[in-house]
């Protein structure tokens, strides 16, 4: 008794449009992911996604083009490509250009399957290419929705494929879609859209997304030394103050931006004890304008540029904070890496060109190196990315051993003589200030005032000399210099009482201990940070921008001496915080977890994270099998002296309403969930859903796999079938049929 | 092609396909996984272009990731990677629960265009199938020996000369097939030959989901069919005969003669017209008239094919279109009395099934090197339809001796 169903599914048409619609959604996401790098193509992408999103709601509007414009697009895009590869110093975002010329081309221009075809590997470029430039959170969201749409694309390109198979194609028939509405097409689509198979395909979704995860996680990596990447080609402006040259004023226009600079992610904090002080860059030459990275110490950095992934300290810490520390820093942040101090490994995630200016390769035995004591690590170029690298053995000290540098400044006093290092440096520069008599007459006067022309350690001039500073000078982001002809910028200020900002009085500082004859360097970088409540990591924001001095102490060592007002306290504030464990719980903190654990587990998972992956996964599931087993030994032995405990009738009748209750329950549970199940389903589909119907064919299936073929088993065959597809008023009662049904069912399952 | 969608009628054996009853196995996980890896004999996984370039592409992106060391990389590896593993996934759900069969074809006329009919079902019960194709071919069961080559064949030749019989087509599911629900294609064929033709389902196919992979599986469903001679153009020259029949004889059949025949009981929807009502007011029940037809005597046809008369294979075949056409124009007058080939026993044509029972004999026949003695009897003496070759090309018919048709 077959009936037949008319099948719910779009034709030819909407299947189009469909194809429409989900072609530009991949094109606008593809151009979305072009929003995360730092290009000047901005504005292209917004004309494209203007027009990219105008003709996906108008599909009409491309017939309204003069045939003779789609003939020039493409040699205007080849002539403007041209321009461009000249007329730009990078190749890179010349063809990412390129690629969003196309793209647009291709989603706003009518399509069959070739074209789809062009139009998702376009899409794909630029998708890739932004995230590899980019690293970004974002990213990964954008390529799960490319992902979908590009799926669903190909899926519906398929479908097209299969249904227009043999048919002409005429520009008519091509076109026809467009004239069909919005309205009309999403009530068919609302109409053929099945909910089962609208979670079969989310479902299958996670499964991709799954899939692909454990695809990452067992893809065998290994390394190669001769990588080339794609940042080569593309160069990018610092947006931060942390390059070789420190202006007055470039940190403090950091320290109204909010966003987070670095996040440090510690295996063990428990040592952190003090607010840390993460040191970037070390200023040694003073210039009128500030002070900056002096040419002999830039000419090191480039000497020592080799490419590597580790750098091991000659002298490991002597007192080391537990764990491994993990640092995740900004793209645009500085090409100096972030250093709380000493450490005893360094390792970066990738093999990079790097500069030290620490002596390597002479073995633990060899004399300190002479520019040591700078602690100075940077890359070759500002990374276009996240940089991240880990540090072990992290000292937490307000000084940096230096034994190497009194003697490099005893041979420069004494004229150079004994100077037998090819790399020149002098290290008088860290004695040198503002030049001139009417500087060097102010100098001298507040450095008397400051020691009471005694002759002080450096620790107590620089304790003296902050206290100074504090006197005389506020805090203040907006600091104004007094006018003066004939003395610098920072005598000035010094000489005043006008309020100012950390590097004023870092410089400050520098210049009045090198007046007093203390070798004396600024430092920049970050002071402080926040744990973060979620994945435990300190968030260094790029608002704790900080500078600060080192003053060698005549002997082995540079003494930190932060003279600026409020950072002593903020510190103290700071390392009670850290004492107590102080979390950052909040929403954005929350948001930025995400961000560590994209770093962590996606971005920075490399051959060593994979071995540490498959051991903690071999460890967990030995450790949970021995768990596992030790409780069921548990329960059976307790199983066990529960059996072995007297039964009494009391307790006899006591377990068996216990085992009765409890299968009463579920059994009514069970009845409740199928009797809400039938009301749903009669409630959505009022006309569609019967349930009478619906058992009849559940049980036709089941007595069609017992096979039997006896008269009685024919006979409940004919009454189901009639329950199933017959009209009501032919039907015989249902429960009997039902019956007999089960009873047919027994019958043949006992003649087996 | 033609599709029409209907539920299932009712599952049989003669089903193939990967839902076919018989094919049903008890699940086992491990022989899931062994068919995933090596894949059952006549399924069949290649790639398309989109999908080598997405192979290559993955490839690409691949060795960029080991290059750079870039998880950005890694992580769009993997992704394309799944993608192609969900596209097997789907392909497997597309095929599962799906199985076809061949409507048994009728008998083929050669020239003749007629369809070949696939139902396919889908037993899933909640997924739909989508795209898929059945490739079909037909060639003669006896083809015709290859001509001998002037010069020596190479493999390109050996091959077109083997395909130059067969005729191939594919019929496309272009719409989705409903869970539990049923569907029948038609590919549209026309024969050449006349004798007995294979027609084969050779393999169901499918690029679904994404047109990465091509899956097709493989399958053994062949049936034989007769192909009845093509009906040919022939000249008709019955004056010369007429005089052998003597038309307008009565005869004891029911027709639409003028005769009184006899009377019967009244049926629905005869004619009111044809109601006696004498008879019915004597009887008391509606009675109907019935009339005898008009007959005419009818034809024998009488076909020997000694091989050393027909010795051309054109005009041979020209013959069998000629006697079989003639057969059908005879019966169709109600003139045809019987056939005899090659001396057998005269087969009398009473009934469509007789003549369907000639055709088919004309479907296989060929020459043979002696004709047995005819069984024709004394009452077909006379009307009597012999055939014989008429120059190089042509076939003549005679009435008793008397040119009668020709072709």
């Amino acid at each position: 008794m077959p009936t037949a169903s008319k099948p719910r599914q779009l034709n030819l048409d909407e299947l189009r449009r469909l194809n429409w619609l989900l072609g530009g959604a991949m094109a606008l996401v593809s151009l979305w992911t072009v929003f995360f790098l730092d290009l000047e193509a901005l504005g292209l992408v917004g004309v494209a996604g203007a027009v990219i999103l105008a003709t996906m709601v108008w599909p009409t509007i491309p017939q309204r083009v003069p045939p003779l414009v789609w003939e020039l697009a493409v040699p205007a895009i080849i002539v403007t490509m041209a321009a461009d590869f000249y007329f730009s110093p990078d190749t890179l975002p010349v063809l990412i250009r390129l690629a969003i010329l196309l793209v647009l081309y291709r989603a706003v221009s009518y399509r069959r399957k070739r074209e789809d075809l062009q139009l998702i590997v376009l899409s794909l470029f630029l998708v890739v290419v932004a995230g590899v430039l980019t690293v970004a959170l974002g990213f990964a969201f954008l390529l799960l929705l490319f992902t979908a749409c590009a799926l669903g694309f190909l899926f519906v390109i398929n479908l097209i494929s299969a249904s227009e198979t043999g048919m002409a194609h005429t520009p008519q028939l091509e076109t026809g879609w467009t004239r069909l509405g919005w309205g009309q097409f999403f009530a068919r689509l609302r109409a053929v859209i099945d909910w089962r198979l609208l979670v079969f395909a989310g479902v299958l979704f996670a499964t991709v997304v799954a899939m692909s995860g454990l695809l990452f996680l067992i893809i065998p990596r290994f390394e190669l030394a001769t990588g080339f990447f794609l940042d080569r080609y593309i160069t990018r402006k610092s947006r931060t103050g942390f390059t070789e040259t420190v202006r007055f004023g470039s940190v403090s226009e950091l320290i109204r931006d909010q966003s987070v600079a670095m996040r440090v992610d510690l295996s063990d904090a428990s040592g952190l004890r003090e607010s840390p002080y993460w040191r970037l860059v070390v200023l040694d030459e003073y210039t009128p304008d500030g002070f900056k990275v002096s040419a002999q110490m830039k000419a090191q950095l480039l000497r020592s540029q080799r490419m590597t992934q580790t750098l091991r300290s000659r002298k490991p810490p002597l007192h080391p904070v537990g764990g491994t520390w993990t640092f995740y820093i900004e793209p645009g942040v500085s090409r100096f890496l972030p250093l709380p101090g000493s450490f005893a490994n360094l390792r970066l995630r990738d093999l990079a060109p790097l500069q030290t200016t620490y002596t390597q390769n002479r073995g633990t035995q060899a004399p300190e190196g002479l520019l040591d004591g700078t602690r100075l690590v940077a890359l070759r170029t500002e990374a276009m990315t996240m940089t991240a690298f880990q540090l072990d053995g992290v000292e937490f000290s307000g000084s940096i051993p230096d034994s190497a540098f009194a003697r490099l400044l005893r041979v420069w006093n004494n004229g150079g003589e004994g100077q037998t290092d090819d790399r020149n440096y002098d290290a008088r520069i860290m004695l040198k200030g503002p030049v001139g008599s009417a500087n060097e007459a102010v100098l001298r006067r507040v450095v008397r005032e400051i020691t009471d022309g005694a002759t002080l350690p450096a620790d107590e001039f620089a304790r003296r000399a902050t206290a100074w500073l504090q006197g005389r000078h506020a805090y203040t982001l907006a600091a104004k210099l007094p006018a003066g002809a004939g003395k610098d910028d920072i005598v000035r200020w010094l000489d005043s009482n006008e309020p100012g900002f950390c590097e004023y009085f870092a410089a400050s500082l520098a210049v009045l201990a090198r007046a007093a004859g203390h070798p004396a360097r600024v430092v920049a970088g970050f002071h402080g940070g926040v744990l973060n409540g979620f994945e435990n990591y300190y968030m260094v924001r790029n608002s704790d921008a900080h500078a600060w001095v080192e003053i060698y102490d005549g002997k082995s060592a540079w003494m930190r001496a932060d003279p600026t007002p409020g950072a002593v306290a903020a510190a103290a504030e700071a390392a009670t915080q850290a004492a107590r464990q102080e979390q950052d719980s909040s929403w954005s903190a929350r948001v930025d977890s995400l961000r560590v654990l994209w770093y962590r587990r996606i971005v920075n998972f490399d051959a060593r994270t994979q071995v540490q992956m498959i051991e903690q996964m071999k460890s967990f599931t030995t450790d949970s099998g021995t768990v596992l087993r030790a409780r069921l030994d548990e329960f059976s032995k307790r199983l066990k002296a529960w059996l072995d405990r007297p039964w009494d009738a009391a307790r006899t009748g006591r377990t068996a309403g216990l085992v009765a209750g409890i299968g009463a329950l579920g059994w009514m549970v069970v009845r409740l969930g199928q009797w809400g199940w039938v009301r749903w389903q009669m409630w959505r589909r009022p006309r569609e859903f019967d349930p009478v119907r619906r058992t009849a064919g559940k049980w036709l299936g089941r007595i069609a796999e017992c096979g039997v073929r006896s008269a009685e088993c024919r006979a409940v065959r004919e009454d189901l079938r009639r329950l199933r597809y017959g009209r009501r008023e032919t039907w015989p009662e249902p429960r009997g049929v039902f019956k007999r049904a089960r009873q047919a069912r027994k019958v043949a399952r006992s003649r087996r | 092609m033609n599709a029409a969608t209907t539920a299932i009628s009712s599952p049989g054996l003669d089903w193939q396909g990967p839902g076919a009853r018989s094919r049903r196995r008890e699940f086992r996980w491990h022989t899931l996984l062994w068919a995933l890896v090596f894949p059952p004999k006549r399924h069949r996984i290649s790639l398309t272009v989109p999908g080598l370039f997405l192979m290559g592409l993955a490839v690409g992106i691949g060795t960029a990731a080991y290059n750079t060391a870039s998880n950005i990389l890694f992580i769009t590896l993997s992704l394309l990677l799944a993608c192609l593993l969900l596209s097997g996934l789907l392909s497997w759900f597309n095929f599962m629960g799906i199985c076809w069969r061949m409507r048994p074809p009728g008998a083929w006329r050669a020239g003749h265009e007629t369809l070949v009919t696939v139902e396919v079902e889908n037993r899933k019960n909640w997924l739909p199938t989508y795209s898929l194709w059945f490739e079909l071919a037909t060639q003669p069961r006896h083809p015709p020996g290859p001509e001998k080559p002037e010069k020596e064949m190479r493999m390109r030749d050996i091959l077109a000369a083997a395909e130059k019989h067969v005729t191939r087509g594919r019929i496309f599911l272009r719409e989705r097939l409903e869970p539990r629900g049923a569907t029948s294609l038609d590919w549209g064929v026309k024969p050449t030959r006349r004798g007995e033709a294979v027609i084969e389902l050779g393999a169901v196919g499918s690029l679904f989901p994404f047109g990465f992979l091509r899956k097709n599986i493989g399958t053994a469903l062949r049936h034989t069919v007769l192909v009845w001679p093509a009906q040919v153009e022939y000249q008709w020259k019955g004056a010369v005969a007429a005089h052998a029949g003597s038309s307008g004889q009565r005869t004891a059949r029911a027709g639409t003669g003028d005769d009184l025949l006899a009377l019967r009981k009244y049926e629905q929807g005869d004619s009111h017209r044809q109601i006696h009502w004498k008879a019915s007011a004597r009887l008391g029940q509606l009675m109907i008239r019935q009339f005898a037809a008009e007959s005419h005597d009818g034809y024998v046809l009488r076909l020997d094919t000694p091989a050393a008369s027909w010795t051309r294979p054109e005009q041979f075949e020209l013959l069998c279109g000629f006697a079989g056409t003639l057969a059908e124009d005879l019966y169709a007058a109600g003139r045809l009395r019987g056939v005899s080939v090659n001396g057998g026993p005269l087969l009398e044509t009473r009934r469509i099934r007789d003549l369907e029972a000639l055709l088919d004999e004309l479907a296989r026949l060929q020459p043979v090197e002696k004709p047995g003695p005819g069984h024709a009897g004394p009452a077909t003496t006379k009307n009597i339809i012999t055939f014989a070759p008429e120059g190089a090309r042509g076939v003549t018919a005679y009435a008793d001796g008397q040119q009668t048709a020709s072709a």
